[in-house]
């Protein structure tokens, strides 16, 4: 009796998830057909499946619209950011909890409070420290630059409550055997926490992948180095009836993203379990 | 004898003592770098904004004291209080639909098999991934007035006579942009709800399982008290994101018909980059803060109560 009422309710649930999964996959599902599709077909069915594979919408895209150039910026600024992004994080947060940082839990709590802050309330300051820095003048450091400034504290976070689950008795074997504290983070440390630094890496990616406010700030003043976000908005500006370029455009900038996440899904579930995030 | 051993202990303790020191000063540089990046382009700025909303400053001329008089201005402009306005409504719809699809998609996820799970845990996080501004665009799709989606499909069913300009009015394009910002972030507000629940230990549902208690049951009285903190957390980063929505309406209404769906955010950089009223603007960045801060507070204090250790 009770078993058949608990598989009535499963049935409903999955029910549910699967409208709900078919409504969340749509928008990116319809804009792959649009993708392929002329615009004269669009119209005369959206809901139908593209009539043969063109790819003169991409061509489009890439050519008229330079989202190839903004995809090369894009992709530039992310690996730059990120790469700078996990050096410092990582030194940072091993001497936070794991070396005798005076008032290291104060820094952490410091380092949260920071983390909640809006970046969107301290713009104006930041665009003169950026202008004062002649950062505006570069094609890149503009937005990498701030960009690692505002990730840093949230990624120190999340990697010093990983280093803390470390037990500090494996450190002061290395440390006894005589190596150094670079050498202890790299060869010990850095091994166990693949699924941690993959959470940080995809968090991290994401926002400086789409971030645009800031990006739009910082190239105010130039042609060049303007990310996928701006070049999107900017293309569908330029091709507001062009439905299936605007669809490719899309896809430039999405199709990464699944494959990021599809290849780390799994390390990325296990490190925010192990990170703790529990507030 | 006795002083030899003596020797002994004293040469460990200040062997100790040397490797902490040592410890300390190598912290100290692994740190450094992390610090001044925080320092440059956080902390400076914060102050810095602060600082400046009390000054009047146009680019040019001299930087002016002004006390509270930015604030004063702010306060009493019609287009600033309603960007406010906007800012909480979207908040606070944005909060209610990511908070609720979210947790209802992790406590349902946990009853399916593994590999269903995984399935949609996949589906439902993706929308998180995407840039907000890319999201705005896609929904565009959907809700433009000729050829979006919802349209034709309203009018396929024959309900042609629901046709709305969805992002062409100022109330409807609101309750558009909050409800399309909550549904993006609910797949945040899912995973971390999973990775909650998958951290608690099983034993506490096996007394269940013997007593036959329902899921419901098991939901209500074992998983959401136990998750309590977690929930707590998403509250406070859903209201936060959603009061500094800028990319979504960015995307989907840059702001119009008029002015009619700008957020604080949009309102700080019209005042800074279009008008060069930088202290305005600065003030507003302040004021932003200040309610981000009360709505996390607030939130925090309609959820308190003890929380359980487990």
């Amino acid at each position: 009796m009770n078993i058949k009422k608990i598989n009535i309710s499963v049935g409903l649930m999955r029910l549910f998830l699967i409208a709900m999964a078919i409504f969340s996959i749509f928008p990116i599902i319809f804009s792959i057909f649009t993708s392929f599709k002329t615009n004269k077909e669009f119209y005369k069915n959206i809901w139908a499946f593209p009539e043969e594979l063109r790819i003169e919408n991409y061509i489009t895209a890439i050519t008229e619209g330079k989202i190839g150039e903004y995809a090369v910026n894009s992709i530039t600024i992310s690996v730059v950011s990120l790469t700078i992004v996990l050096l410092v994080s990582i030194l940072a947060a091993y001497a936070l909890s794991r070396l005798r940082i005076p008032g290291a839990e104060l820094l952490l709590l410091i380092l949260i409070l920071i983390q909640i802050l809006p970046t969107e309330s301290i713009i104006i300051p930041e665009y003169m420290i950026v202008s004062k820095l002649g950062l505006l003048q570069t094609k890149y450091w503009a937005m990498i630059l701030p960009y690692v400034g505002w990730l840093l504290p949230g990624t120190i976070i999340i990697l010093a409550n990983f280093f803390k689950t470390i037990p500090l008795e494996l450190l002061e074997a290395a440390r006894i055997d005589g190596a150094s504290e670079l050498r202890t983070m790299v060869k010990i440390i850095i091994p166990l926490m693949k699924s941690s630094i993959m959470t940080c890496l995809v968090f991290d990616f994401c926002f400086v992948w789409g971030e645009l406010m800031w990006a739009q700030i910082a190239t105010l003043v130039k042609e060049d180095g303007i990310p996928l976000t701006i070049g999107l908005l900017n293309f569908k500006g330029l091709y507001t009836t062009n439905w299936g370029a605007t669809a490719a455009a899309i896809c430039v900038i999405t199709v990464p993203l699944y494959a990021l996440f599809i290849f780390t899904q799994k390390y990325f579930i296990e490190g925010l379990t192990a990170g703790g995030v529990k507030g | 004898m006795d002083s030899y051993d003596l020797f002994g202990l004293e040469r460990g303790k200040y062997m100790k003592r040397k490797k902490i020191k040592k410890q300390t000063i190598i912290g100290l540089i692994f740190l450094f770098p992390a610090a001044a990046f925080i320092l440059i382009f956080m902390i400076i700025p914060l102050i810095w904004n602060f600082g400046l909303s009390f000054f009047e400053w146009n680019g040019n001329s001299a930087v002016q004291f002004k006390g509270f008089d930015n604030f004063v201005t702010l306060l009493t402009t019609k287009a600033v209080t309603s960007s406010i306005t906007k800012s909480i409504f979207i908040a606070l719809v944005a909060t209610v639909v990511a908070m609720g699809l979210g947790i209802v998609y992790a406590l349902f996820l946990y009853r399916l098999r593994r590999r269903e799970q995984k399935i949609f845990r996949f589906i439902f996080f993706s929308p998180a991934m995407l840039p907000l501004s890319v999201v705005g665009v896609l929904f565009i799709f959907v809700f433009a007035n000729d050829s979006g989606i919802l349209n034709s499909l309203l009018e396929a069913i024959g309900l042609g006579s629901l046709r709305r300009a969805w992002l062409g009015e100022p109330q409807l394009s609101l309750w558009v942009i909050a409800i399309v910002q909550g549904w993006r972030q609910s797949g945040v507000v899912m995973i971390l709800t999973t990775t909650a629940i998958l951290g608690l230990p099983k034993s506490l549902f096996e007394n269940g399982i013997l007593e036959g208690t329902t899921y419901w049951e098991d939901v209500k009285y074992i998983i959401l008290p136990l998750i309590k903190s977690s929930v707590n957390l998403l509250l406070s980063m859903m209201l936060m994101s959603g009061f500094k929505t800028y990319d979504m309406v960015y995307a989907m209404t840059k702001g119009g018909p008029g002015e009619m769906t700008y957020t604080v955010p949009m309102k700080i950089i019209q005042l800074g980059f279009s008008y060069n009223r930088y202290g305005e603007a600065a003030a507003l960045g302040t004021i932003l803060t200040v309610i981000a801060t009360v709505l996390i507070l607030l939130s925090r204090y309609s959820m308190r109560g003890e929380t359980y250790e487990y």
